[in-house]
């Protein structure tokens, strides 16, 4: 039972919303009022309750709103005052505005009286709260309406995928079977044919993507990971949020001195990143690694020699 | 319970009451004839109070005015129409269709209950959705930081904030702001307003506020600027140290991506780029490894040995 909602406020905002909502849906039953507000039906009957006893200054049936629900479906009359549609809130304003923010990305292969109603509602909400709030456009728009092209059509994709650990850009041929979000970057899944197996690609890694005219029909295969993880065991010389932020560790758990252990599935990273940390980070295990760090080091010294 | 309904039955009414008049209400007349206001004049008079501002709370703006302004008759209240009902024109099945759509980017993120109540209002129109043209492809939200709110309130209301700040050497500072606005960009979301002790605009990122952010109770502080309609603040690339760099053929992507000249050779090429952030640049450099060669200007170049040089000694 939904316990929540329940303040005299929460109430009040409520039921000013229920009577719009009911005079167009006259007639509803009563768990479907309590599914579209989000809340028991034994509160949309408290709700109700106490609209009944609401009305106009002098509280006779005629001024009254004329409430039935007996039968477990509502309708409403005489709430005439009541009849019009709040406005929305600020935290509605910016919840709608920035959800259209996010479509104009998503919507951009439609056609272009689709993007104008976007850009009208959303010059329209503008217009209430201001230009304080928004998203910019990732420039994945017309990435993701190929990906979703290519699934619902079961259509190749060809692209060219940057490997930041391998700083080398190659050529991938896939099938694609879902795309997710995860840590902020968006990811696609697919079958991988040079590789024979699942693989993910980070959105803003993928360039030059073309839908082909061919379908390869593959059932979907999750994607492998290696499981062969490298731990490795490092020490924080000098406390730096940009490391910190790079290996994925809390922002403020790490202080000079101390010693944390990280997971990777390429060692590569963990080489490159232990560079970057610019003597703030020293690898303290595995030893085969610590070498490999030595070697780089020295070999970009001997550029400057 | 039964306490419950009574303070929500007579919102319900004084707002009924409010907005059916079409002069002022007196306080008398509302005492008189709107159910609920009961005891000493003193007893209605903060139940009165406290019930404007908690309708103002739920967003709906009382009026206080006199009937005749040539008479010095008391004053009274209303609520008009224009103020409590929603106002976004015509809206036909598409743009509910896309105001759905829209809102439902918020499914389980911080905003979702606030969407799901703009929703509903939008339902009451009854209009019947549609989603002609529109893609099967649902935008997403991927946002729980419970900061987001409280800043979102702030920006409204026009009040300050203090939060902790992660530095770059990883230390918590105490930071009073201002705040104007707060954008995403490539699922990262940022602050921009003035830093009051600093006395300048200043860009935070929210994932790098440490702790609860705490927004003043005081409204109404401050203006946000009007002059720039985007908010974040663009560096002048102008009179900006540059550094040039040899780069491996086919390699260092990354730093290619920075470059604003670029002179392709035989097995190196040269590039040019701003130096916009010295120890960012510095670290992007080092991740290259032995495919970067710094040419100039000197101090980066020595940086980068001294560094290499430490990294050797540390690591045998």
């Amino acid at each position: 039972m939904v316990k929540e909602n329940t303040t005299p406020l929460d109430q009040v905002s409520r039921m000013l919303d229920l009577v719009p909502f009911l005079l167009t849906h006259q007639g509803i039953a009563l768990s479907e009022l309590a599914k579209h507000f989000n809340v028991s039906e034994e509160i949309v009957l408290d709700d109700l309750n106490t609209l009944w006893m609401c009305g106009l200054p002098g509280y006779t049936p005629l001024e009254l709103i004329d409430l039935s629900f007996e039968s477990g479906f509502v309708t409403i009359r005489n709430a005439n005052t009541l009849a019009k549609v709040r406005k929305l809130n600020s935290s509605e304003i910016i919840s709608l505005t920035l959800g259209l923010d996010l479509l104009k990305d998503s919507q951009m292969t439609l056609d272009t009286s689709i993007a104008a109603r976007v850009e009208s509602l959303s010059d329209r909400l503008r217009e209430i709260i201001g230009a304080s709030f928004f998203i910019e456009e990732d420039g994945y728009a017309a990435l993701r309406g190929k990906i979703h092209h290519s699934i619902t059509h079961g259509l190749d994709l060809t692209f060219d995928y940057f490997s930041l650990t391998k700083d080398s850009r190659s050529q991938r041929h896939v099938t694609p079977y879902g795309f997710y979000i995860e840590d902020n970057f968006e990811y696609l899944e697919a079958y991988c044919h040079s590789a024979q197996a699942g693989r993910v690609y980070r959105f803003d890694r993928i360039s030059e993507a073309v839908v082909g005219d061919q379908s390869t029909v593959t059932a979907p295969v999750k994607s492998q990971r290696s499981a062969d993880r490298v731990r490795a065991a490092i020490q924080i010389n000098r406390a730096s949020r940009r490391n910190a932020e790079r290996l994925g560790i809390s922002l403020v758990a790490v202080s000079a001195g101390s010693e944390i252990v990280i997971e990777s599935f390429t060692p590569e990273w963990i080489l490159r990143s232990i560079l970057a940390g610019a003597g703030d980070l020293s690898l303290t295990q595995p030893a085969g690694l610590i070498a490999a760090v030595s070697q780089s080091a020295r070999l970009a010294l001997a550029l400057y020699e | 319970m039964h306490t419950v309904s009574r303070k929500s039955e007579r919102l319900v009414n004084l707002t009924i009451a409010l907005l059916a008049t079409r002069r002022y209400l007196t306080k008398a007349e509302i005492f008189r004839t709107v159910e609920g206001y009961e005891g000493t004049t003193e007893s209605k008079e903060r139940m009165f109070e406290r019930d404007k501002d908690d309708l103002r709370g739920l967003g709906i703006a009382i009026e206080l005015g006199s009937f005749d302004p040539l008479f010095e008759d008391e004053a009274g209240y209303r609520i008009t129409q224009a103020n409590y009902q929603l106002a976004l024109g015509e809206l036909d099945g598409l743009d509910i269709g896309i105001l759905s759509l829209a809102a439902s980017a918020w499914s389980g993120a911080v905003l979702e209950k606030s969407s799901e109540s703009a929703l509903l209002k939008i339902q009451s129109i009854g209009v019947t959705p549609t989603s002609d043209g529109l893609t099967s492809l649902t935008p997403r939200l991927i946002l729980t930081d419970p900061n987001f709110s409280k800043v979102t309130d702030a920006i409204v209301r026009r009040a300050e904030i203090d939060f902790g700040y992660v530095s770059n050497s990883l230390d918590v500072e105490v930071r009073k702001v201002q705040p104007f606005a707060l954008y995403g960009r490539t699922g990262i979301w940022y602050l921009t307003g003035l830093d009051c002790e600093r006395g300048e605009n200043r860009t935070f990122r929210l994932d790098r506020i440490h702790g609860d952010v705490l927004v003043s109770k005081k409204g109404g502080r401050f203006e946000a600027p009007t002059s720039s309609t985007h908010p974040s603040f663009t560096l002048a690339l102008d009179n900006v140290e540059r550094a040039q760099m040899k780069i491996r053929k086919n390699r260092g992507h990354q730093l290619r991506a920075l470059a604003t000249d670029t002179e392709l050779g035989e097995e190196w090429d040269v590039i040019g780029l701003p130096i916009l952030d010295q120890s960012a640049l510095l670290s992007l450099i080092l991740w290259h490894g032995d495919d970067v060669e710094v040419l100039s200007p000197a101090d980066l170049r020595s940086s980068i040995v001294s560094v290499l040089k430490e990294i050797v000694a540390t690591h045998g």
